[in-house]
């Protein structure tokens, strides 16, 4: 994968519970990602891990895969 | 239609595909277009339910197009990853310690390399990215960056295993998870703080065969705590031939210590420090 796209969405730090909403995910009382529709489903992160709205990085592809912001997350996605 | 003919229509606005950035926000106005319209701000907070439905679908086809939708930092350091995983010359000292060292180990030091380029190149970004490796490796991986900055891996590593393995497998489990070898000065570390862990390492290396210790100091104020040290300590370190190298443009400084003679007393008054050699 590369970063060569001639038109991206981004988001503002800001702006992530709205993003969140978008993709029909909400952030529970304990600040982790959480499906709108079951908030018992935990958001997963594509490591495994649960996230929180503070980590919430982004996604990728039909929002199936979400990314934490730190550096070893990202170091691990830019290797695909 | 595509997503962005999509989000054209959506907003009623005339911006060309190529290569627009839209901003998802949660202030100012509901749309707004910057840098010749190359920039549109779109403020989620603002839009009516029928608009952020729409624009549900829009983030949906977009992703479904193989695109990430990312916070605008972590898009750039992910930007950044790629050209540095392009133009780095990194990879000949991760194949080296591949098969060598631990898995977990390996990847703090991916990310430990990364750190050190951006510590040459632009350190106003340091202070994150090694919050992000001790988060991930503990203080494990703080001392793996720590000593992968200072250039142990290349530099004592790397010739230790290339002149014995078998020392290299003994020392590896010393130098990482306590960092024996050297004394990194943190400004948050009182002067009393670093004379006992100078102290403590200069014993450990002394137990297990380790000719020298590293006392290594970044930024000004590290720098002259460990100069008052060697001043104050004077007749203590007269023991040890000791190198300084000092780059006052960078402001680092690093002390060897040349372990040959031993000390009439402990340079630290207190050793209630918990961490003791291992047996070998």
């Amino acid at each position: 994968m590369t970063m060569n796209e001639d038109a991206v969405i981004v988001f503002d730090k800001n702006a992530r519970r709205e993003v969140l909403d978008l993709l029909d995910k909400r952030v529970d009382d304990e600040g982790i990602i959480v499906e709108k529709e079951d908030p018992n489903v935990h958001v997963l992160a594509f490591d495994g891990t649960e996230l929180t709205l503070d980590e919430f990085g982004g996604v990728k592809k039909g929002s199936e895969v979400f990314i934490k912001n730190d550096l070893v997350s990202l170091m691990r996605l830019a290797r695909r | 239609m595509g997503w962005f003919d999509s989000l054209k229509a959506l907003f009623h606005i005339e911006i060309d595909y190529h290569p627009t950035k839209i901003i998802y926000v949660n202030s100012g106005n509901k749309y707004e277009s910057h840098d010749g319209n190359r920039t549109l701000s779109l403020n989620l907070s603002k839009l009516d339910h029928d608009e952020k439905e729409q624009l549900k679908t829009i983030t949906h086809q977009y992703l479904d197009a193989g695109k990430l939708l990312l916070e605008a930092k972590t898009r750039s350091l992910l930007e950044d990853l790629y050209d540095y995983n392009k133009r780095s010359s990194n990879s000949s000292i991760l194949s080296f310690f591949r098969d060598i060292i631990p898995a977990e180990d390996l990847e703090a030091l991916e990310a430990s390399l990364y750190l050190r380029e951006k510590f040459n190149t632009d350190r106003t970004k340091v202070p994150q990215l090694k919050d992000d490796i001790v988060k991930n490796f503990g203080n494990r991986g703080k001392n793996i960056a720590n000593l992968c900055t200072a250039g142990y891996f290349e530099n004592f590593l790397m010739k230790l295993y290339n002149s014995s393995p078998e020392q290299f497998k003994r020392l590896y489990e010393l130098v990482v998870p306590k960092s024996i070898i050297a004394v990194f000065v943190y400004h948050d570390m009182t002067k009393e703080d670093i004379t006992r862990e100078i102290d403590l390492k200069i014993r450990l290396c002394k137990n297990y065969g380790v000719p020298f210790m590293h006392i290594h100091g970044i930024g000004t104020s590290n720098t002259q705590k460990i100069k008052e040290i060697l001043d104050e300590e004077r007749e203590y370190f007269s023991y040890y031939p000791k190198r300084i190298f000092e780059d006052e443009d960078k402001g680092i400084i690093a002390v060897e210590l040349l372990l040959s003679n031993q000390p009439p007393t402990d340079l630290s008054k207190e050793n209630d420090n918990p961490i003791e050699p291992q047996p070998e």
